[in-house]
């Protein structure tokens, strides 16, 4: 006879699993004792045993997929043997069952008008074959049935889960009771804030909050590698100010040519790229990735920049940045963000950085902490120009600066070389005309 | 030690102590004046008892149209006065009867707090566990000069003239202004009222009262809206009135009516730091104030200034100081006016969700849809009016003005505190033929 492989309980709390890896594919033949799957709870991932020797016959469920605990998930047994009857059923079919069984009682009471019948024991209604181990007591069988208690909803407190009287009084006095806004407002996919505040602990519409929105798949892949990012690595970041009067002037001097000899809209962030650029190629410590233990330093400046769009975050990358002029670093800037706003860009243009830069300075931000795009082992963040004091020989001046915030990577980049990236990539922003290379 | 000390026996105070003493609670009840608190001694109570004689008069003079023949009319103002002081005395009897029976102790004189365990009344010091501010509010007296004339007289004040005035002036058309105003104008009085607002009884849905100020105005009371009084000169009393003109109007008597104050002197609340502020004591929706063992309930939390929320506000607080978690909540408190015709409304009001910016589905109509009121309301209007959710045709707000408006309104209060929708209450039966039909006509036809 063939075995059924069932999730086991794996703690009071948890009602139900996500299916992992399958380790075994059907039809292999297995030993009792060898790993079927991985299961993940949102606690931990766990390894089912297959409970016999034989065949696996049919799995039910896809990684991914989501199933309550106690499910049948897979069969072995012998080669040919029948397993579909294992099949839990879909809840759709269920459903539909349940309404099945609805609609034949209320047939019944109009076909028996006045004639007093029996009461069939429907064992489906009140969720008793969903039980596979455990059980019901009698008793509490019987006063889910005079209360009209669905037992799908009952926790068992006796052994093996088995639902006990006690267990369904319990359910008939603490059972949430809804209005009947609430139960339309939860049919439309509101869900349950956890608090009860209509008549007797009723569960009224402000106890229900609105269907939320679901993330764009773009924003998926965004909230996943950020929160992986800060999850593996050991970020911290450091600032400093960079006098701006170079790029400043070199800022006045070319919006007054642009068109002319062929001179684009350079602007600020493009020349603070530019140096981190010019900078990158010394300290390729910071130029690099650090993927499963390994480090790796490039030469190739593969400057990745973060662009609002509508859609969200996009990053493009501008391959070998260090072969570009500051005019061409400007035009290949512009033509990526202008494919990335309007969502036409190429997905080779999305992979590859070894670096990032990101600019909320223009929104008049003066510091912030920018989240490394990892295997990426550092971030800038560029920020807002600004007056700041500074002590000359005749007085405390005010002169602008550009703030740079570096988050880096602990794990392989130490504070000092960092500082060491900041302060030169520093000086050639203060210097910027000597690295420009610009005639004007 | 008591379990329990409520300072105040008006309606939050009496029904709480009486609750708790029901509970087992060693509870005392500290009043300085009258069981029964403004509600029952010049208030709700004495308002409504004068208002049925002048129902009275109405019926009478209107009986012809009935079939009936009355003969000559008289007033007889004494037996109206010495009628409502039985009233009011059977109710007092109920009240004190009800103390007894739940045990609570009465002690006579001003409670003042000197921790959050203690009280002192004339001397003495009583230590409780629990105490319950419900102090209640007075008239609010406006800045207006000479406001402190004899012949200006408070909601209190007036209910005691012993002679029908000739004139009245009303100042403000909220509730109180507005029963008092029909009241005289009924026994005879030439009554004018002036309202610094655009609308009468401003938290009532702005549609039904302008029905109620079409009445008013029919039976002869002169309101002068979005006006405000300057001065007050013996008989003479000049306001801006609307388009910013100086007007002048004599009148004998003048009545104040321009609002309620929390009652927060004297009690001993900055000693304690009881957070509070010009609308009344702070509380949360279980009744705390900010030091805990005290908590507070009725018009001095400046919260919902009606005798029916501060009962219920007052069990609240007794049952979460005695462990049974209770929430008040304020979505589906009836407001009732009891002028002729008579007002009532529960939930929100259309210029709320305007306001508010909801989306909302209406529907108004007139109370002879129903039978009943066709039959007994000869020459006479009333409208419902329903106001519901769009999407899900949840009840929001239910105002009638008309028929017995006040005795209706609880089912539509039932209706919100249930949540429940348009096809829901397709589902209730409710009696034919009576006026109430015509609230669940009003709601069935929203679609």
């Amino acid at each position: 006879m063939a075995t059924p492989v069932i999730i086991p309980r794996v703690g009071n709390t948890v009602e139900s699993c996500i299916i992992g890896s399958w380790k075994k594919k059907e039809g292999e033949k297995i030993e009792k004792g060898d790993i079927l799957l991985e299961i993940e709870t949102d606690k931990t991932t766990f390894e089912v045993e297959a409970p016999t020797s034989g065949i696996l016959l049919g799995t039910f469920f896809k990684e991914g997929d989501i199933a309550p605990v106690l499910t049948i998930i897979a069969v072995i047994g012998k080669k040919g043997e029948e397993f579909e009857s294992y099949r839990p059923q879909p809840e759709e079919e269920k459903k539909e069952l349940l309404e099945q069984l609805v609609k034949e009682k209320y047939k019944e009471e109009k076909e028996i008008t006045g004639v007093e019948k029996e009461t069939i024991v429907d064992r489906k209604a009140i969720g008793e074959e969903d039980r596979t181990s455990g059980g019901i007591s009698p008793r509490a069988k019987q006063f889910a049935l005079a209360h009209g208690i669905n037992l799908d909803g009952v926790t068992g407190s006796g052994p093996h889960g088995r639902i006990l009287e006690r267990d369904v009084i319990r359910y008939f006095h603490t059972a949430p009771r809804y209005s009947s806004l609430a139960r339309e407002l939860i049919d439309k996919s509101w869900t349950h804030k956890g608090t009860y505040s209509g008549i007797g602990g009723m569960i009224v519409k402000e106890d229900l909050r609105q269907p939320g929105k679901k993330l764009s798949t773009i924003r998926t892949t965004i909230a996943r590698h950020m929160h992986t990012s800060l999850i593996k690595t050991a970020q911290y970041t450091i600032t400093i100010s960079a006098r701006a009067e170079a790029i400043l002037f070199l800022r006045k001097k070319i919006k007054s040519v642009i068109g002319k000899h062929s001179m684009p809209d350079i602007t600020i962030n493009d020349m603070v790229m530019y140096a981190v650029i010019r900078t990158l190629v010394s300290y390729p410590e910071i130029n690099a990735e650090f993927i499963d233990g390994v480090v790796y330093q490039y030469k190739d400046v593969n400057l990745a920049f973060a662009c609002d769009t509508p859609r969200g975050l996009i990053v493009p990358v501008i391959r070998g940045a260090q072969k570009l002029s500051l005019k061409e670093l400007s035009l290949a800037v512009e033509k990526l963000s202008n494919g990335a706003v309007s969502g036409k860009i190429a997905p080779d243009n999305l992979t590859g950085g070894t670096f990032t830069t990101t600019n909320i300075g223009s929104l008049g931000i003066e510091n912030f902490t920018p989240i490394i795009n990892t295997p990426q082992v550092a971030v800038l963040g560029i920020c807002t120009i600004d007056l700041k004091p500074v002590e000359t020989g005749e007085g405390v001046k005010f002169i602008k600066h550009i703030k740079l915030c570096l988050t880096a990577d602990h794990q392989v980049i130490d504070g000092a070389p960092a500082a060491r990236f900041l302060v030169a990539l520093k000086d050639n922003i203060e210097n910027f005309r000597n690295i420009a290379g610009l005639n004007i | 030690m008591y379990d329990l000390i409520v300072l105040g026996a008006g309606p939050g105070g009496y029904e709480a102590a009486a609750h708790a003493g029901e509970l087992g609670k060693k509870v005392a009840l500290i009043e300085k004046k009258h069981i029964g608190g403004i509600c029952l001694n010049s208030g709700c109570i004495p308002t409504k008892t004068l208002l049925h004689s002048t129902k009275i008069l109405q019926v009478c003079k209107e009986a012809e149209d009935y079939g009936i023949k009355a003969g000559k009319l008289e007033i007889d103002y004494r037996k109206i006065q010495k009628r409502k002081k039985e009233v009011v005395a059977l109710l007092l009897k109920g009240i004190e009867g009800k103390l007894k029976r739940s045990g609570v102790e009465i002690i006579w004189g001003e409670g003042q707090l000197l921790s959050k365990n203690a009280i002192k009344v004339n001397e003495k010091s009583y230590e409780t566990k629990n105490i319950l501010i419900a102090t209640g509010s007075r008239p609010a007296v406006p800045s207006i000069k000479s406001i402190d004339s004899s012949n200006v007289l408070d909601s209190t004040a007036i209910l005691e003239l012993d002679k029908i005035p000739k004139s009245l002036t009303v100042i403000g058309a909220g509730v109180i202004g507005l029963e008092l105003a029909c009241f005289f104008n009924e026994m005879g009085t030439n009554v004018k009222v002036i309202e610094m607002l655009p609308h009468i009884a401003y938290q009532m849905d702005t549609e039904i009262t302008s029905y109620l100020l079409k009445s008013l105005g029919k039976k002869g009371i002169d309101f002068a809206l979005t006006s405000r009084v300057n001065t007050i000169d013996k008989k003479e009393i000049s306001y801006m009135d609307e388009n910013g003109k100086t007007e002048t109007t004599q009148s004998k008597i003048i009545l104040n009516a321009t609002g309620r104050l929390p009652n927060l002197e004297n009690i001993g609340l900055d000693e304690i730091g009881i957070l509070y502020d010009d609308k009344g004591i702070k509380t949360d929706l279980q009744g705390k104030t900010s030091v805990s063992g005290i908590w507070a309930c009725g018009d001095v939390t400046g919260r919902c200034l009606l005798a029916h929320a501060a009962t219920r506000e007052g069990i609240v607080a007794v049952n979460n100081m005695f462990g049974k978690r209770d929430t008040m909540r304020y979505k589906a408190i009836p407001n009732v006016i009891y002028t002729h015709p008579e007002v009532a409304g529960v939930g929100v009001t259309e210029q709320m969700l305007q306001q508010e910016e909801i989306d909302y589905q209406k529907n108004l109509l007139p109370l002879n849809v129903s039978g009943r009121f066709i039959a007994e309301n000869e020459k006479k209007q009333g409208y419902v009016k329903v106001l519901t959710g769009t999407r899900y045709h949840e009840i929001l707000g239910v105002h009638i003005i008309g028929g017995a408006a006040g005795e209706m309104i609880y089912g539509a209060a039932t209706f919100i505190e249930m949540e429940m929708r348009v096809q829901d209450i397709k589902e209730i039966v409710f009696p034919h033929p009576t006026v109430s039909e015509a609230i669940k006509e009003t709601i069935c036809q929203i679609k």
